[in-house]
């Protein structure tokens, strides 16, 4: 029953939440109202109280009645003490509180029926200050006296009043708190999602909140498995390309061998394929490194920096290593493998030497890959990270690649939950740093 | 896959003619090695896969290295091709000119320099923080390689 019930109200949307939450608040307000209004119409004093007031009150009007009407004043003045002030107005329109007190009414009457003539009428205070009883009755000529008294046994009356006014109030701030958390809240899971939208595959935001939210998120989940969807698509399009120019160019390459083709013809035509052949490996390399499936190693990064910069440095590339001769981290080989690789890379390739640190501290380890190149104009250092970008597009393009291998870097960093960063050094060159988990000893 | 289904190399499109001449010739060399060397060890022809020492393993077929803890090492081919001639003679002392001879599939046209420098690189590689490297030099003969090994 419980469950159904909440259930419904999961499905209400937003306008008719607040529609619920204001009906509630008015019925509480309306019941809070009754019970004090039925509180107060049977409200009665002890004997002696009820009694004091009629004595008081006869006694008043009769001593006002007495007296020219200018004089009411001064003698209602003197008739009041502390715990019963008189009042003397001299029209007969006068004001009767809204909570009224019918049975205490009776009560007094009982003992002074001389009192009904004159109307008498009896009302909780609003404002407990001079007393929380107040009341007023009809003179003789029409005037009005009122008056106010304390009666002790009156204060949960008034405490009552109170509180049916403060608690509707915080009722509805309560629940219109509750109400906009429970409609945003989901919304924070939204942003979130947004956030990553489109690395990885789609994080599916829980249906939550009012039905718009639930639409929305709905529409959203749907949204990501479609981009997600394409993505694959393009990506399979990309490596089935890819794949399928791998044939032709190795047909291209044998054909090559020929002995009827001129030296130079061959020398140049092989170069083309090369390059066509690099293009698509590294296109082939963006889109691998999109693969979470491939499984992690424990690999010693230290080691796979080493090879790489000796390779270099075998072939006669101005490389150096430098830092701890191990560093086990787990991640996938092959990715991490090409991105150290390509920063030593493209650090050879725009600043002719590199230099490569290797740090351990704490849980991580920080590979940095430095050159004495011209380094990356500040503005331009974001467009580095983009896919397709080339920073020497204004340079003959005499380099190979698609302005893939620092986005293959990034992907791959990435992927081992590590970071990159790529800086201008003060003294001129480029400073590329890797850090990268360390994996727990096994 | 390649390697699962037996080949002793592979080549992925596409690949000069050069290239894979070259590679035919390297695998031809490099089994005359390994059969010699096997021979030396005990006679037996059978090509062992996995040989470990000290809690390394190394796969020929893979050509990978794996430290005592599981994580992969990796080797160049020269140090690659070095390192399998020192596990064909364990507790030998080879001078550098025989290495040389049994290595030269990678490490081609080497000085003895050069041999240093890939025994040392190697060593650094093989030596765990702190621990000895099983390779020692023998002072003016050359190298040995001091731990035990074993074909699995």
């Amino acid at each position: 029953m419980l469950q159904r019930g909440l259930a419904f109200v999961r499905r209400l949307g937003l306008p008719e939440r607040l529609l619920a939450v204001l009906l509630l608040v008015a019925l509480v307000d309306f019941a809070a109202n009754t019970l004090l209004f039925e509180s107060a119409n049977s409200f009665e004093l002890r004997r002696d109280d009820a009694e004091r007031i009629a004595e008081n009150l006869l006694l008043a009007s009769r001593a006002v009645e007495r007296v020219a009407p200018e004089a009411r004043p001064q003698v209602t003045k003197a008739l009041s003490t502390s715990r019963f002030t008189l009042e003397w107005i001299p029209s007969s329109r006068r004001y009767r509180g809204p909570v009224g007190l019918a049975k205490l009414r009776e009560q007094v009457v009982a003992f002074e029926p001389d009192l009904v003539r004159s109307d008498l009428e009896l009302h909780l205070d609003e404002v407990p200050g001079r007393g929380n009883i107040g009341g007023s009755m009809l003179l003789a000529d029409s005037s009005v006296l009122k008056f106010h008294t304390h009666a002790n046994a009156a204060w949960k009356l008034t405490a009552g009043r109170l509180a049916s006014m403060i608690l509707p109030t915080l009722l509805l701030i309560l629940l219109a708190w509750v109400l906009l958390r429970a409609a945003l809240g989901p919304l924070r899971s939204v942003i979130g999602a947004t956030h990553e939208f489109g690395s990885g595959p789609p994080r599916l935001v829980p249906e939550r909140g009012p039905d718009e939210m639930r639409q929305l998120i709905r529409a959203m989940n749907a949204m990501q498995e479609r981009i997600h969807q394409s993505l694959k698509d393009r990506t399979q399009t990309m490596l089935a390309i890819g794949h399928d120019l791998k044939t032709p160019l190795a047909r291209m390459r044998l054909r090559l061998d020929d002995d009827r083709l001129a030296p130079d013809m061959r020398e140049g035509m092989s170069r083309d394929i090369d390059e066509m052949r690099m293009l698509i490996e590294s296109i082939q390399a963006y889109v691998d490194t999109g693969g979470e499936a491939i499984p992690t190693e424990r690999i010693d990064v230290a080691v796979m920096a080493q090879t790489l910069v000796d390779t270099q440095a075998d072939h006669g590339a101005d490389a150096t290593y430098e830092g701890a001769s191990h560093a086990v981290v787990r991640a996938r080989p092959v990715q991490i493998r090409r991105a150290l690789s390509n920063l030593i890379e493209n650090a050879l390739h725009y600043g002719g030497n590199v230099r490569v640190y290797l740090r351990k501290d704490g849980d991580g380890v920080e590979i940095v890959v430095e050159d004495d190149g011209p380094g990356i104009p500040e503005e331009r250092i974001a467009d580095a990270m983009q896919p397709f970008v080339r920073l020497d597009s204004a340079r003959a393009r005499d380099t190979a690649g698609m302005g893939l291998g620092l986005p293959i870097v990034q992907r791959a960093v990435r992927m081992e939950n590590g970071t990159i960063d790529l800086r201008n050094r003060a003294e001129g060159g480029l400073r590329a740093t890797v850090r990268l988990p360390l994996a727990p000893s096994s | 896959m390649a390697f699962e289904l037996g080949a002793d190399d592979y080549l992925a499109k596409p690949f000069s003619t050069r290239e894979l001449a070259a590679r035919v010739s390297a695998v031809l060399r490099r089994g005359n090695t390994v059969g010699e060397s096997v021979a030396d060890f005990g006679g037996d022809t059978r090509s062992a896969d996995t040989i470990s020492f000290d809690g390394w393993q190394l796969s020929q077929a893979r050509r990978e290295l794996r430290s005592p803890d599981g994580a992969i090492v990796d080797l160049t081919g020269a140090e690659f091709d070095l390192l399998s001639t020192f596990l064909g003679y364990p507790q030998r002392v080879l001078g550098r000119e025989r290495l040389m001879e049994l290595s030269r599939s990678r490490i081609g046209d080497s000085s003895d320099r050069s041999i240093d420098v890939l025994v040392s690189r190697l060593r650094r590689k093989l030596q765990a923080e702190g621990g000895e490297s099983p390779i020692v030099t023998v002072r003016g003969v050359g190298y040995m390689f001091r731990a035990e090994v074993t074909r699995l």
